[in-house]
Formats: structure tokens, C-alpha cells, sequence
């Protein structure tokens, strides 16, 4: 324990070093301020594309020239200004009767914001036809175009129900709305859209691990290999152990990544709570509730257990490959191995995140059993699986020590092979001859 | 306190980089390890260090593995490097604290240090003179003024590395070295590099750790530098230790075999006739190699006898130089 301890000191010291000289660093800097300026843009951005005119606060409909319906049901302009009166969104829309004006008539709406309405009955086809016109230099778009209509015939439903003398009981029991019924975790799995979900959910949880893991590779990469090219490592190694030195690094690394995906949700927030006040956006609740992705809202209804599990994997994730990309690195002598280095690395967490999305797409339990359990794979699939009730609990523990079992052994093949790659000068060094320095440095102890 | 190197070996496979180096220092001083390229001296520094695995032998400090956390160890790598992008400041802030100074006491030492070697200019670049120039508004007007601010805001930032000469490199990392106070300083190389001023700074330093007494061990291809320091050698060849021990005393066992000899005509068969070597000879000065007193005396017996003026007889042990390259034969490619 001892020299376990004396193996880790100078840890803090490495740790608070490189992590000052990440955020010193220009281009460090350059691509946290994207990374943040992306994340507050993409609020107003995607307000804007997503924007239709159901979300705005009010119509852009000006004057609405409605042809008043004859009996039996009767609607007029008036009627239709008492709703709109009731009603925030047409509040500033004005509507006015056209007494058995032709629909054809549209040119003598006035403005570009104005329509022409009409709602007449075929009796060939027993129907009615609703006709909204606009003027040929309109600004309107095809959403207000579109919530007007749903607002008339809504509007001549209820004229209808109350020509019929329906009482209002009864009106409110046949005008009752459709709500989306918010459903329980169990009762969910049995949802017949629930490969769709758990496809999604699987997409944006693996792009995070993804994410993290390619950052934090990248970041490990490049100062193991700046501090070798430099020709410290003699330097450093009178003064602190190897160990201490890449664990050093690694948990910078961690951080700085953590502080960058901090940034971004930041970032995302107070651009959030800034364009709330000027544009409809839509509410973080809704969000997370999955409005956006059309998921129920029971299941991303984040319980302590679904964080958790989500933490660890991806704390696993980050010392699986943070470890591999550590001892990748150490093994090359110059920078210009700097991307060859990283390849490797990158290439196994793309192998992951496309695995972990390609078995989710099929939707076999015996693939989410089988993915849960292999070693990093298991980080992009298991807390998925477990929340979509693919695995149980028994299972994404045993995912846990499976893949911390990887992680101590590649923490073991580090630290017998972390002095001798340290040393090493000249071609990188490949994992067969790591494994001849692991075996060697076995033979012998380690120094 | 004393070190003490036992039977240090080191293998590549089939190949031995170091075979049973031993040596010790019972007091403080300068030990050098010398040697042709590729003799062992960097390898014995590095499983000294514990920076190297060792196939076989010990390296102990007071009785007790040498380690950084029982000895106090100042290093001048072979491979100097510093962190190219990083204030220097910060690194050597960093490589103190990495040796357990205090940050405040580190700033302390830096700037003692920055002053001896005389990098303050780099280290501290508001206080240099060069950052109180001369004001370019009272010179230029207005445009002048900002062009000048920009100036100074650009000169006084800090220096990075990379921004430095090779020889002010090597200082910052002397003082790398130095920071901790260590009681012991191995210094491969040292002076390697350096213009002859820098090397006076540098070999004023050692001269004064050497006073404080520190333990250092040098390795050097510069035998010049070892004679003036080292009180004990050890040189390598082929990964073998071939002469080692007191330098005063593997000097006297080579005898006093060197004559200068500076007279006023020419005596070619003087030299001749008491069978001298003949080393150099340039407008009667001669550089002879006797076989021992005797010889050196009977030349100047004869010369006297003929009335022959001498103006100097310089009888001495022969130089480290000399001793290197008699023990290591063709293979030496140091310089003097």
C-alpha cells in the first residue's frame, strides 16, 4: 500500500499542471468557444427551423373576410371574432362578415396579411368545403394558413353541436381533446413504439460517450507525446513516478472534458433562459420530457438509477480508452506519430458507438444481453439496455465488473510496461512488443 | 552520507550495455563517468536513477536504495528538453513542486537562480531593462504611443521556450536541476554546447555546489572540465569499466612521463642521443615523453653540461586526456 501510495505521489501536482496548460492552450481555448457558441446558437437555431406558426404567441393573420354560413348552421363574423376574442392567439386577427360574397373575391382582400374564408356544403358529396384565399401578394405562410383552417372548423363544429342543442356537458364530452397519455416505466415497455425510443435514446447516449471518449483521447494523446517529443520525461522521472504522471494526465484530461460538456450545457441553458423572453421556445421541461424526440415522458423521467448508471459507464468508457490512448501514446517518440496514435484509439471507440447502435437497431433481446456484457462495447449499451428493461440489474452490474476488470488490467499492462515505453526512442511502439516489454518487465519486477 | 554503485548490469537481449560498474563516494565531491559514445555512462545514470531496469546490482544512498524519496537528486539530463509551449515560469514552478518546494519558495529560488544565470530578462520580463525603453510617444506623438504600448505589451510577455537560444535553454534547465537544493547533482554532459562564457557560469556553479558540499557526479566527453573538478574516475569502455579510482592517484602510478622543455636553439640530438620521444616541437619548445625522473633528468644533465640555457622544464603525470585514450584506445572520439 505503501508503495502503492509513493507509486501515485506527485499525482496532484501533474493533475493541476496539465489541466492549467489545457485551458492556457490557444487552440484549447479556440475549440472550447465554438463548442460553446455552437450550443448557445443551437437554441434560437433550432427555434427558428423547427418554428411554425402553431408555437408563435400570436396569428399573422390580420383581417379574416369570412362569408357568413346560412342556416341550418349558422356561422358568422361575428361569432367567429366572440372565439377569437377567447382565444390569445387570434386575439390580434380581426374577423369580419362578407355577406354571400363569391370566394373567387379573394382580390378584394386589401392587405398582404388578410384572407378571404368560406365554408359551404356539397351536397353531392355530402360534405362541407372549407375555402381559405389569400391575396396573391401574401405574407402569409402555409401555417397560418393552416391554423386558421383547424380555428374555423373547429369554430363550425361547435356552431354545429350547439344547433343541435347539445348541452354544454355534452359538448364538453364530444369536444373533449386528445392528450397524450403519460405513461408508467413498465407500462412503457409494452408501447408498440418502443424500438423507436430505445433506437434514439441509444443514438444520443452513444454520440455523448462518443464524444467524450474522441476528447479525451485526443487530449491525452497530445500531451503524452508533447512531453515525450520534448525530451522531459528524464526530467520528470527523477521527480515523480510514471504511474503518478499518466494518471496525472488522464484525470486532467477527464476534467477538462467535463468542464468543456459543462460549458456546452451552460451554454445551452442561458441561451435557452435569454431566447425565452424574445421567441417562442419550447420549455426544458418539454424537452426532457422528450418532446422533441417524440419519447414518452416516463421513460427519460431521469431517476437517480438511470444516472447513476449512465456515470459509471461512461466513467468506465473514459478510463478504458483515456488508458489505451495513454499507453498508445507513450509508445510513439514524435509528434508526427501523434495521429497514427490516436487512430487506433478512435478507431475502437467507432467500432463501439457503431456496434452499440447497429444491435440496438435490431431490437433482439439475446444482442442486448450480448452487448451488455462484452467489455467496451458494454459502455455504450448496458445503462441503456437496463433502463429500456432488456437487462436487469444483475446484468448491467456484471457489465460493471467486467468492464472495470478490463480497466485494472489495462492498469496493471501500464504500469509494467509505462517506464520502459517512457524510455523508448524511435518507431512506435506495437502491441506485440508492448507485450514482450510486460512479459520482460515481469521476469524481472518492475523498477 | 555516501554513495555507493554496486555491481550495476544491463542487458538487451543478448547484448551487455553495462557489466558490473561499481563505485562508491564516502564524501562529497565530483566523481565523473567517462567513457567513448556508447560506453554505458548515460545507461549507469539512468538505473542509477532507477529510470532503467537493472539486470543485476544495487545503488544505495546512506545504506538505502537510492530513490527520490531517500535522496534528494538534482538531474541535467543528456537529452535536455523543456515543455516548448509553456511559460517557463510555470514549468519551473511545476518541476519545484514535482521535487516538493513550496510554490513561494520555488519563486524564491527561481529568482536567485534566474540572477546567477543570468536568464531574468526571460523569466522576468517587466523588471528587465529592455522592458523600460525608452517611451516612443515622446518621440513620435500619438501613433508612436500606441505602437509603443503594442510593443510593450508584446516584449513583456513572458518567454516560452522554444523562443529561447539553445545555450539559455540549457540554463533553464541547470536550474531545473538546482531548484530542489539536492544533495545530490548528476549532471551528464553539463557543459556541452555552451559558449565559453556561459561554460565560466556554469563551472563557477559547480565550483560552488561543490563548496556547499553536494555529492555530483559528472559525465563528460570534455576532460579538461573533469580535471578541473573530479576528484574521482571511472572510465567505461565497451560497457566495462576499465580504469577507475582517485585521479591524483591514477596520475602518480603513470609516473611523471610528460616534459615541456623551452630552451633557445635547437637540440634535436640531445634529445636523440637520451633516447626522449619527441611529442611536438614548435620554435624550440618541445613536448617530450620520458620514461620516468631518470630519463627527464639525464637530458637536462647534458644540455647543462653543454651550457645549453633552458627556460623551462616542465616535468608532469600525464593528462586525463592522455590516460582516456592510452586505456581506450582507437575508439576514443571526445574532445579535449
Amino acid at each position: 500500500m505503501k508503495q502503492y501510495k509513493g507509486q501515485l505521489t506527485g499525482t496532484g501536482m501533474v493533475y493541476r499542471f496539465t489541466l492549467t496548460q489545457f485551458l492556457k492552450n490557444k487552440a484549447n481555448m479556440i475549440s472550447l468557444i465554438i463548442i460553446i457558441l455552437f450550443s448557445i446558437a443551437s437554441v434560437p437555431v433550432t427555434s427558428l427551423i423547427g418554428n411554425s406558426g402553431s408555437t408563435a404567441l400570436y396569428s399573422d393573420v390580420a383581417n379574416v373576410y369570412f362569408s357568413d354560413c346560412a342556416e341550418p348552421y349558422a356561422l358568422t363574423g361575428a361569432d367567429l371574432q366572440n372565439a377569437a376574442d377567447e382565444n390569445e392567439f387570434w386575439s390580434k386577427t380581426t374577423f369580419h362578415s362578407v355577406d354571400g360574397a363569391p370566394a373567387d373575391s379573394a382580390q378584394s382582400a386589401p392587405g398582404p396579411n388578410d384572407v378571404y374564408a368560406s365554408i359551404l356544403f356539397d351536397a353531392e358529396t355530402g360534405t362541407y368545403q372549407l375555402s381559405v384565399t389569400a391575396a396573391e401578394n401574401t405574407e402569409l405562410s402555409d401555417n397560418d394558413i393552416a391554423s386558421l383552417s383547424t380555428f374555423l372548423t373547429e369554430q363550425f363544429d361547435q356552431m354545429r353541436y350547439r344547433t343541435l342543442h347539445i348541452s354544454e356537458e355534452q359538448l364538453a364530452f364530444v369536444m373533449a381533446s386528445w392528450e397524450s397519455d403519460t405513461e408508467s416505466y413498465d407500462s412503457y415497455l409494452e408501447d408498440e413504439n418502443r424500438w423507436s425510443t430505445q433506437y434514439i435514446v441509444q443514438l444520443i447516449y452513444s454520440i455523448v460517450v462518443m464524444m467524450v471518449s474522441v476528447l479525451s483521447v485526443s487530449y491525452i494523446v497530445r500531451t503524452v507525446i508533447e512531453e515525450k517529443a520534448s525530451k522531459l520525461i528524464e526530467l520528470l522521472m527523477v521527480s515523480v513516478k510514471p504511474l503518478a504522471l499518466i494518471v496525472g494526465k488522464i484525470l486532467a484530461a477527464m476534467t477538462y472534458v467535463l468542464m468543456t460538456m459543462g460549458g456546452m450545457i451552460l451554454g445551452y441553458l442561458l441561451s435557452h433562459a435569454v431566447c425565452s423572453r424574445f421567441m417562442a421556445v419550447a420549455p426544458l421541461s418539454e424537452m426532457f420530457a422528450g418532446g422533441e424526440f417524440s419519447i414518452s415522458g416516463g421513460l427519460l423521467n431521469f431517476s437517480a438509477l438511470f444516472i447513476i448508471a449512465v456515470v459509471i459507464s461512461l466513467l468506465l468508457a473514459f478510463l478504458t480508452f483515456a488508458i489505451i490512448a495513454g499507453l498508445s501514446a507513450t509508445g510513439c517518440s514524435s509528434t508526427e506519430d501523434t495521429e497514427s496514435a490516436t487512430m487506433g484509439v478512435t478507431l475502437l471507440i467507432m467500432a463501439g458507438y457503431i456496434i452499440s447502435i447497429m444491435a440496438t437497431s435490431t431490437g433482439s433481446e439475446t444482442m442486448a444481453l450480448i452487448t451488455s456484457i462484452l467489455p467496451v462495447i458494454s459502455v455504450f449499451c448496458a445503462p441503456i439496455h437496463f433502463m429500456m428493461g432488456n437487462i436487469s440489474a444483475g446484468i448491467l452490474i456484471l457489465s460493471w465488473i467486467l468492464q472495470a476488470a478490463v480497466v485494472i488490467l489495462l492498469a496493471v499492462f501500464c504500469a509494467k510496461v509505462y517506464t520502459s515505453l517512457l524510455m523508448h526512442r524511435g518507431n512506435r511502439v506495437k502491441l506485440k512488443d508492448m507485450l514482450t516489454m510486460a512479459k520482460t518487465s515481469s521476469a524481472k519486477g518492475v523498477q | 552520507m555516501s554513495l555507493e554503485v554496486k555491481n550495476l548490469s544491463k542487458k538487451y537481449g543478448e547484448k551487455t550495455v553495462l557489466e558490473s560498474l561499481s563505485f562508491s563516494m564516502e564524501k562529497p565531491g565530483v566523481y565523473a563517468l567517462l567513457g567513448t559514445n556508447g560506453a554505458g555512462k548515460t545507461t549507469s545514470i539512468r538505473m542509477m536513477l532507477g529510470m532503467l531496469s537493472k539486470n543485476s546490482g544495487e545503488v544505495l544512498w546512506n545504506g538505502k536504495p537510492l530513490d527520490t524519496a531517500t535522496c534528494n537528486v538534482g538531474y541535467l539530463a543528456e537529452e535536455r528538453g523543456l515543455y516548448p509551449k509553456y511559460a517557463l515560469m510555470d514549468q519551473l514552478i511545476y518541476f519545484a513542486g514535482l521535487r516538493g518546494v513550496p510554490k513561494a519558495e520555488a519563486k524564491k529560488r527561481i529568482k536567485h537562480w534566474a540572477a546567477r544565470l543570468e536568464v531574468e530578462e526571460y523569466l522576468y520580463p517587466n523588471t528587465s531593462p529592455d522592458a523600460s525603453d525608452a517611451n516612443p510617444a515622446q518621440k513620435t506623438g500619438f501613433g508612436g504611443a500606441r505602437a509603443g504600448a503594442a510593443a510593450r505589451k508584446k516584449k513583456n510577455k513572458p518567454r516560452l521556450a522554444d523562443q529561447l537560444s539553445k545555450g539559455n535553454q540549457q540554463k533553464i534547465q541547470f536550474m531545473t536541476a538546482l531548484i530542489s537544493n539536492p544533495e545530490l547533482l548528476i549532471l551528464d554532459e553539463p557543459l556541452s554546447g555552451l559558449d565559453p562564457v556561459n561554460t565560466d557560469l556554469f563551472k563557477n556553479i559547480i565550483r560552488e555546489e561543490i563548496t556547499a558540499g553536494k555529492y555530483l557526479i559528472m559525465s563528460s566527453h570534455q576532460m579538461a572540465t573533469v580535471e578541473e573538478f573530479c576528484t574521482d574516475i571511472t572510465i567505461l569502455d565497451h560497457a566495462k569499466a576499465v580504469l577507475q579510482g582517485n585521479l591524483n592517484e591514477i596520475k602518480k602510478s603513470y609516473g611523471r612521463v610528460n616534459l615541456a622543455l623551452k630552451v633557445e636553439q635547437d637540440i634535436m640530438p640531445y634529445i636523440t642521443r637520451a633516447n626522449v620521444t619527441l611529442l611536438t616541437e614548435k620554435e624550440h619548445e618541445y613536448q617530450l615523453k620520458v620514461t620516468g625522473e631518470a630519463q627527464a633528468n639525464e637530458l637536462l644533465s647534458m644540455l647543462i653540461a653543454d651550457h645549453i640555457p633552458v627556460i623551462t622544464f616542465d616535468l608532469r603525470e600525464p593528462s586525463l586526456h592522455e590516460i582516456f585514450v592510452e586505456k581506450v584506445g582507437g575508439d576514443a572520439h571526445e574532445t579535449v
